[in-house]
């Protein structure tokens, strides 16, 4: 399969942060990406760099894999590096050429800012690197349940997610079938300027759409057959399930935050 | 046992009925086949059965219920479907899950249904494929996956509507031994859709729709013995086997018991040989 093709960046293992429940996952992350931006003091985030590290360890992630993972972001983290630098003007100026200054604050913040997204991006691609997106999924539909009471369509969008994943690889198969098959009619996808490119790409999202309303149409019969009525009543097969791991997990984090706590005071 | 009275169909805003007071008996445990050109109604008649389109006029009669739209999803829990293109009814993301996804609609508890995904794959001779995902399937393959999950839910009837027209020679004879074991092994009703009369052999009763209306129906010996012609006609040549022995008849050797197959055949052509 092409490297295009793979959706998402799940790397199946078997280490620690892989063997965790996804919902302990996704609150700790969610949690994590709020406290982050409390931090004030370099002892914050040494704390939480630290955390971070031991979460990487934890998961046998390579480094190198998880950084090039994350390339696309680097542009905004050097932007907000250099849009804080000319923002903030206070304390000495540390260096200057003609009208562009570096302030002492300036550079502070900039790195503070900066490093904070840096930590974010890299827990949260943790995240997607270590859970299979049909188990983001199931645990998302697990923790946002509640909402079902204020008639919010919980169960119907975690299956539109896993179906949407379902297809992706079959729509994925279609469209290179089509641009052969376009190809081989004269339909040049390569080359000239990119509004020529994007009108060529007409002749393939049509058939492609199409192709995709008569899969639905088909898959919403063989799911009618098969006796689908929403979720009320049904079980599951895939059943998430708390382990020690995650009472472990839990502890770890909880300890971070009272001495982030303690820190801050 | 399924009963069509008198019943007709037509899509919403048109006026050509697609099926036009058909009356059909099928017998409870019976493999028919239903063939006809595309367009002659055949598919429409699978979806009549199973609710999947409401007929206008007439009655339909399924394991002795009426058919209406109030009971429908009672009705639907009778019957399995396998539809035509392999891809487009795998609804799960392994094959675990696709053959769960019936199991769970009707609340199957999951230590069950782990038991239950075991059993009907060691049918269909795809365990080992248990945690595979359908892009690493091929059609056949699919294919024998949407029986299972249609039979996993042990349903009285099992209609194939024209499930093996995408599939190779190959698969399409696997497909069709596949469904003849599971039928030896536990009858239940079987309806093929199809436009393949090598296919429609298998059956015990072959019934040919054209316009909506039934025009030939019978054993595949009485069909191929006595309306040869008539299918012909209606664009149903006869399969070589029986071309063959037809050719036979005609110069004088004639072949008995009639051979429908090749093994059939085989022996008939020994006996003939023998008796010289």
């Amino acid at each position: 399969m092409k490297s295009w093709l793979v959706i998402g960046q799940y790397l199946p293992g078997n280490s620690f942060i892989h063997r965790l429940d996804p919902r302990t996952k996704l609150i700790i992350i969610f949690s994590f990406v709020c406290v982050l931006f409390f931090a004030n003091h370099w002892t914050g985030y040494l704390l939480f760099t630290t955390f971070t590290i031991v979460s990487i360890v934890l998961s046998k992630v390579s480094v190198p894999f998880l950084l090039k993972g994350i390339t696309p972001v680097w542009f905004f983290i050097v932007l907000t590096f250099f849009l804080h630098i000319l923002i903030t003007k206070e304390g000495e100026i540390l260096w200057e050429l003609g009208w562009f200054q570096v302030y002492e604050a300036g550079l502070q913040r900039s790195i503070e800012i900066s490093w904070r997204l840096l930590i974010l991006v890299v827990f949260t691609s943790l995240l997607t690197l270590t859970t299979a997106p049909m188990e983001i999924t199931d645990a998302l539909e697990s923790l946002l349940g509640p909402l079902k009471r204020w008639n919010l369509p919980i169960h119907e969008l975690a299956l539109m997610m896993s179906i949407s994943l379902r297809f992706i690889p079959t729509l994925m198969d279609e469209t290179e079938r089509i641009s052969k098959a376009q190809a081989s009619r004269g339909v040049d996808l390569k080359s000239g300027t990119l509004k020529d490119r994007m009108y060529a790409f007409i002749p393939l999202l049509i058939p492609l759409f199409i192709g995709a309303f008569k899969r639905a149409e088909d898959l919403a019969t063989a799911m009618e057959v098969r006796g689908y009525q929403g979720g009320e009543g049904r079980t599951k097969l895939r059943a998430l399930q708390f382990s020690n791991l995650d009472i472990i997990a839990a502890i770890g984090y909880v300890i971070v935050l009272i001495l982030f706590i303690y820190i801050r005071q | 046992m399924i009963k069509f009275q008198d019943v007709s169909f037509r899509y919403r805003d048109t006026d050509a009925w697609v099926i036009d007071s058909l009356n059909l008996t099928i017998k409870e445990n019976q493999k028919v086949a239903i063939i006809g050109k595309n367009g002659s109604g055949k598919s429409t008649i699978a979806k009549l059965i199973s609710g999947l389109l409401l007929h206008e006029l007439g009655h339909i009669y399924v394991e002795n219920d009426q058919l209406t739209p109030e009971n429908l999803l009672d009705i639907r829990k009778k019957i399995g479907m396998v539809f035509q293109n392999p891809e487009n009814q795998f609804v799960g993301m392994t094959v675990k899950e696709d053959i769960a996804f019936g199991l769970e609609n009707r609340g199957v508890k999951r230590e069950v249904m782990l038991e239950k995904i075991v059993d009907i794959l060691e049918q269909v001779s795809m365990l080992e494929y248990i945690d595979r995902e359908p892009q690493h399937l091929s059609g056949g393959q699919k294919q024998r996956i949407a029986i299972a999950s249609a039979m996993v839910l042990e349903p009285k009837i099992l209609i194939l509507d024209e499930a093996t027209s995408m599939l190779d020679p190959v698969g399409r004879k696997e497909m069709m031994s596949l469904v003849e074991t599971l039928h030896n092994r536990k009858p239940f009703t079987l309806l093929m859709i199809t436009h393949e009369l090598n296919e429609a052999i298998l059956a015990d009763r072959i019934i040919v729709i054209e316009k909506g209306k039934v025009v030939l129906d019978g054993t595949p010996r009485e069909l191929f013995t006595h309306h040869n012609h008539a299918l012909d006609e209606l664009g149903f040549p006869a399969p070589y086997t029986i071309q063959l022995a037809k050719g036979l008849e005609k110069n004088g050797f004639s072949l008995e018991p009639f051979p429908l197959d090749q093994e059939e055949l085989i022996s008939a052509l020994w006996k003939l040989h023998l008796k010289r």
